[in-house]
C-alpha cells in the first residue's frame, strides 16, 4: 500500500513538470525488484549484478514508461523479468541454493530468537529447494506473486497472460511447491 | 465448484491475507488452509539489499537524478545546482554567439549570392532580432544533443536547463548585436 502511495505520489508530483519522478519511483521499488530477482537467483553477487542492469535499462528507457498505460511497477518488473530471462539463457545450469548450513546474508529474518531463527531457517531452505524444483514458469508466477507482491492482472502484463489464466497457473505452482516440500519432507 | 472458481478464490484469498487480512475459510477447498500458509510463508522470504549495494544505488540515483529532493532545499541546494547551471549558461552563451555568428554569416552569403555592386542593408534591430531567434535555435539544439550524448548531466531536469541556456541564449545576442551597432 506504500509504494501504491508513493508511487501515486510521484505520479502527481509530476503533473507540473511533464515528467514521473523517477528518482521517486526508482527508490520505492528498488527493494521490492531486488527481493524478486533474488527469489530467483541464487548467487547474491549475480542477482546485485542483475539489478543493476535493469535499473540502469530502466534510467535509459524512462521515456517511454507512460503512465496511462500502466503502473510502474509493471513496467520496471517487465524489464527485471526479461533481464532474468537473458540471465538464464546464457547459462547452461542453474546454481543451487545452499541453505542447509546457514541463511543467505541478504535474508531478513523477522524474529531474532535463536528457535524461531532456527525453525524459519529451515522453512526458508525448505521453500527455496522446492522452489527451484519447479518449472521455469511456476517459478516466475510465484516469484511475482510473493516477492513483487504484483496483482494478478500485473503478473498478466508482465508474463502475457489473462488475468484468469494466472489465477490458475498460480495455484497449479502453489500445489507444485506444496507437493515438493511434502516429498523433500517425507 | 471448477477449477478456475477454484483459482479465483485462491487468489483472491491470497490478496487479502498479503494485505494482512483476515482469510474466509472455505470447506469446499480442501487445501485453501495449507496454501494460504505456504503464501505466508513465501511472502516472509525477504531478501534485502546489502547496506553497500544500497549506498551504491543511492549513488548512482545522485548521479542521474541530481541530489536527493530533501538535500536540494535552502542554501546547501543552490550550491549544488550551481555548477550544473553553469553549463547551462555556458550553453546559452554558446548559442547565443553561434545566433550572432550565423546571423552575420547569412548576410554576408546574401551580399555574395548578390552582385556585389548591390549593398544588402539590414537595420541593427533585424540582425539582432535574427541572431536571437538563431541563437535560440542553436542552443536548443544544443542542449538537446548534449541530453542525448551524457543523459546524466541534465538528467530529469532539462526542461529548466533548457530555460537558462534560453535566457543565457537572448542575453548573449542581445549584448552581441549592441557591440556589433555600435562598432565594437
Amino acid at each position: 500500500l506504500q509504494i501504491v502511495a508513493t508511487e501515486e505520489a510521484a505520479l502527481k508530483n509530476s503533473v507540473s513538470s511533464k515528467e514521473p519522478d523517477f528518482a521517486e519511483l526508482f527508490r520505492a521499488h528498488y527493494a521490492r525488484v531486488y527481493n524478486y530477482l533474488r527469489y530467483r537467483v541464487s548467487v547474491s553477487e549475480d542477482a546485485e549484478d542483475l539489478i543493476s542492469i535493469v535499473f540502469e535499462k530502466a534510467y535509459t528507457c524512462r521515456a517511454q514508461f507512460d503512465a496511462t498505460k500502466g503502473a510502474f511497477s509493471t513496467w520496471v518488473f517487465r524489464i527485471a523479468h526479461n533481464e532474468l530471462a537473458n540471465y538464464y539463457r546464457t547459462r547452461q545450469r542453474r546454481s543451487a541454493w545452499e541453505t542447509e548450513s546457514e541463511l543467505p546474508k541478504d535474508l531478513v529474518t523477522p524474529d531474532s530468537l535463536p528457535e524461531a531463527h532456527l525453525i524459519q531457517q529451515e522453512t526458508v531452505a525448505q521453500l527455496l529447494r522446492g522452489l527451484e524444483q519447479l518449472s521455469e514458469r511456476d517459478q516466475e508466477i510465484i516469484s511475482l506473486k510473493f516477492a513483487g507482491r504484483l496483482s494478478n492482472q500485473e503478473i498478466g502484463h508482465i508474463m502475457n497472460l489473462k488475468e484468469k489464466t494466472v489465477s490458475v497457473v498460480l495455484l497449479r505452482a502453489m500445489r507444485r511447491l506444496q507437493q515438493q516440500i511434502r516429498e523433500k519432507a517425507s | 465448484m471448477n477449477e478456475q472458481q477454484v483459482a479465483d478464490l485462491c487468489s483472491e484469498q491470497l490478496d487479502r491475507s498479503l494485505a494482512g487480512g483476515a482469510v474466509v475459510d472455505f470447506p469446499d477447498i480442501d487445501d485453501l488452509p495449507e496454501l494460504m500458509t505456504l503464501g505466508q510463508q513465501l511472502s516472509q522470504v525477504c531478501f534485502q539489499p546489502t547496506p553497500a549495494l544500497q549506498a551504491e544505488f543511492r549513488g548512482q540515483l545522485a548521479m542521474w537524478f541530481g541530489s536527493n529532493k530533501r538535500d536540494v532545499q535552502g542554501i546547501g541546494g543552490v550550491l549544488q545546482r550551481l555548477p550544473r547551471h553553469f553549463i547551462w549558461a555556458e550553453l546559452g552563451i554558446l548559442g547565443g554567439a553561434t545566433g550572432v555568428a550565423l546571423a552575420i554569416g547569412f548576410v554576408i552569403v546574401i551580399q555574395l549570392i548578390l552582385s556585389p555592386a548591390t549593398a544588402v542593408s539590414m537595420r541593427p534591430i533585424h540582425l539582432t532580432i535574427v541572431a536571437i531567434l538563431l541563437g535560440l535555435g542553436s542552443s536548443w539544439l544544443l542542449g538537446r544533443l548534449i541530453d542525448h550524448m551524457m543523459p546524466s548531466l541534465f538528467s530529469n531536469s532539462v526542461e529548466q536547463g533548457l530555460q537558462v541556456v534560453l535566457v543565457f541564449s537572448v542575453f548573449t545576442s542581445l549584448l552581441q548585436g549592441f557591440l556589433f551597432t555600435h562598432g565594437w
